[in-house]
């Protein structure tokens, strides 16, 4: 006899409940694969040129909140280099992310979270956390707060 | 300003005042504990009737105390002048889950619980059989309704869930209600018709919600540490849509002290004040002033010492200022705010009551 | 506190505080049940579930917290260069864990990949500080740090000396 004791007698009743995905608000946002690949590009090369605060900015102004797991993951990637890269060039970040606005200290703080995540990111450990610390230094507890509470993951 | 009672050593999840604010219930386990509130309060009854926590407490127009539980259960308690003790009536709540939040309407005629059974029971009484019915809201709310408020015009309720939305419903029961003023609302309104639904852009969960004094708005207070204030503007017209993101910890409970203000507190143990129409924090009322102690940048300080100077940079608009919790009065999570007799009062986890004036 | 260690602390410090923002609530699916809702199985109410947060130092030393609407899991890689340390924090957590009734917020399991793990619940908040909680953790990340290091120096002496007494018949 099937084990009864493990039917999910809930699923039954389906109807009543929120699934993971009715859960993400919807998003006015028109990017495409094709955007997503050009930002990319885009901030590579305002890393080349010096540019990084640019580069920071353009990252955190678009993260791909609608696409599928591969797509943000090449993204993370993007952003790691992108951090990593401001740190090596920089002693002191602050100042960078003085110039963020908050909705960008915001997703900066979602992406610290992420990488430190990562094979790659936990490796480079010491050099997120002193984001993180500088971050946490100017905004406060919000963005954490946000980080956790946000449905639209990175 | 601000008076603080230590009531309990458990937390107050609820706590209401009589019309007149000489009379003060709080929530303390099963149990509801009656205060006469004078100079200072004392203890002139306790009502027993639930088996598990008590969620909510609110006192009617009319004096009678309305409370619900997480057993499931709501009861409404009223003086017996006879046995010269509060006596309790049955309500029909018809949910099998938890009751979280329960609220009279403003004339006190019906009555309003929400529940973990993604339920909303509006409740009228019913003479013949001497208990309270109710009649269920529950499409399209598919998680737990954390809040609810009534509109001034005694028909339409907002309600707060852990889905992230709001919602406003109509609660119209014919042959009870008067047909209600068409407003920024809707015209037409017959019972559970949907006049709004709201949502940030993080979908936190809601943990209160309230109708501005003149009912032509709402504000909710998230997880995601933001207060939201919606205005509707009519039909075809997108509501006016105000989010303000605080570094604060999120907030529980909110209350409108104006037409244009409105006091927020909860995580963050501070009662702030928030003011329109652009809706950022324009004051600290529990703030205490202390010497500011200069911290030397290059000075090396502990983990410890910096979080505390971080918070005191969020709570203190950036100065750098030494002090255990930020100058508030409450120690643990504030869970209700009630204005009574013009001063704002609020009820914490930690088991008091303050009541501030602001 | 050497200069590496505090911006970690300082993550997890403020991370904590951020995630020990509990209520009491009451299951939506089980009748008259208040359960931990990380600790249980969420397909049918993901909602009461927040992102879990990844802080790591390096890739030996990691702290994850997962938080949910009335509980928080805290659980913690604690560092092991060699086989000896590994032995050593095995050993360690080993006693605390078996003695988890005296740690109230000490979970019995760690969950997989990680040393150790903590649930704070409403009731924990409601009983205790919120900051005297966080302290508490933080406190055990520096000292488990110490007392491994320092177990590790023991042993070496111990077999320096052990060595040397069976040693010496032959000098």
């Amino acid at each position: 006899m099937e084990d009864w004791r493990r039917i999910d007698i809930d699923a039954l009743e389906a109807d009543n409940f929120l699934t993971k995905e009715e859960l993400v608000p919807s998003i006015d946002s028109n990017l495409s694969l094709q955007d997503i690949s050009n930002i990319i590009n885009e901030c590579r090369n305002y890393l080349t040129k010096g540019k990084f605060l640019e580069s920071l900015q353009l990252g955190l102004d678009n993260p791909p909140y609608l696409f599928d797991q591969s797509v943000k993951d090449q993204y993370n990637e993007l952003m790691f280099e992108v951090l990593c890269s401001i740190k090596n060039n920089n002693n002191d970040v602050s100042p960078i992310i003085k110039n963020l606005s908050t909705k960008q200290q915001d997703v900066l703080i979602k992406y610290l979270y992420k990488i430190m995540n990562t094979s790659y990111g936990s490796k480079q450990g010491g050099l997120m956390l002193v984001w993180f610390e500088k971050t946490i230094e100017i905004t406060g507890l919000g963005p954490i707060i946000r980080f956790m509470s946000d449905r639209r993951t990175v | 300003m601000s008076i603080t009672y230590k009531l309990s050593n458990k937390p107050i999840h609820d706590h209401s005042y009589s019309p007149d604010g000489s009379i003060m219930a709080i929530t303390k386990e099963n149990i509801v504990e009656i205060y006469q509130v004078s100079s200072k309060p004392t203890l002139i009854t306790t009502l027993k009737g639930h088996d598990k926590t008590v969620a909510s407490v609110d006192i009617s127009i009319d004096g009678k105390i309305l409370t619900c539980s997480q057993d499931r259960n709501a009861l409404v308690w009223d003086w017996d002048q006879s046995k010269n003790e509060y006596v309790p009536t049955l309500v029909l709540l018809r949910i099998n889950r938890s009751a979280n939040y329960c609220r009279w309407s403003p004339n006190g005629s019906k009555f309003a619980v929400a529940s973990s059974d993604r339920i909303v029971a509006v409740c009228y009484y019913e003479e013949e059989n001497n208990w309270w019915v109710s009649k269920h809201l529950k499409k399209p709310i598919k998680s737990t309704i954390t809040s609810l408020d009534w509109h001034p015009n005694n028909v339409l309720l907002a309600t707060g869930s852990t889905d992230g939305h709001v919602r406003v419903f109509s609660s119209f029961i014919k042959g009870l209600d008067e047909k209600p003023e068409g407003s920024v609302w809707g015209t037409k309104l017959p019972f559970q018709t949907l006049c709004g639904d709201f949502t940030n852009e993080t979908g936190g969960w809601v943990h209160d919600v309230k109708f501005s004094l003149d009912g032509d708005s709402v504000g909710f207070v998230s997880h995601d540490s933001s207060l939201t204030i919606v205005s509707p503007q009519g039909e075809g017209v997108p509501p006016v849509f105000v989010n303000t993101f605080t570094s604060h910890l999120p907030f529980k409970a909110l209350s409108f002290i104006g037409p244009n203000s409105v006091v927020v507190s909860g995580h963050n143990l501070n009662l702030l004040v928030f003011e329109g129409p652009n809706w950022q924090q324009t004051r600290v009322v529990d703030q205490t002033v202390k010497a500011v102690a200069k911290v030397d940048e290059d000075e090396e300080i502990s983990s410890h010492d910096a979080l505390n100077m971080f918070r005191q940079l969020d709570l203190k608009g950036r100065v750098k200022e030494k002090s255990t919790n930020g100058g508030a009065d409450h120690t643990n999570t504030v869970e209700s705010i009630r204005i009574v007799n013009g001063k704002v009062s609020t009820s914490g986890i930690d088991g008091k009551v303050v009541i501030f004036s602001v | 506190m050497s200069q590496s260690l505090k911006p970690y602390l300082t993550a997890v410090r403020s991370s904590l505080t951020a995630a020990i923002c509990l209520e009491d609530f009451s299951s939506q699916l089980v009748e008259r049940h208040n359960r931990p809702e990380i600790e249980v199985d969420n397909t049918h109410t993901p909602e009461l579930i927040l992102n879990p947060m990844a802080i790591a130092r390096n890739e030996n030393e990691k702290v994850l917290i997962e938080p949910s609407i009335n509980s928080v899991r805290v659980s913690i890689k604690i560092k092991q260069a060699d086989e000896i340390e590994q032995i050593l924090v095995h050993q360690f957590t080993r006693f605390l864990t078996s003695r988890a009734e005296n740690f109230f917020i000490l979970r019995r399991v760690p969950i997989k990949g990680y040393d150790i793990s903590f649930l704070v619940t409403n009731f924990h908040t409601e009983q205790m500080l919120k900051d005297k909680l966080v302290d508490f953790i933080i406190e055990f990340m520096e000292e488990v740090d110490k007392e491994i290091s320092e177990m590790k120096l023991f042993l070496n002496a111990r077999a320096r000396v052990i060595a040397e007494a069976y040693l010496t018949p032959f000098d």
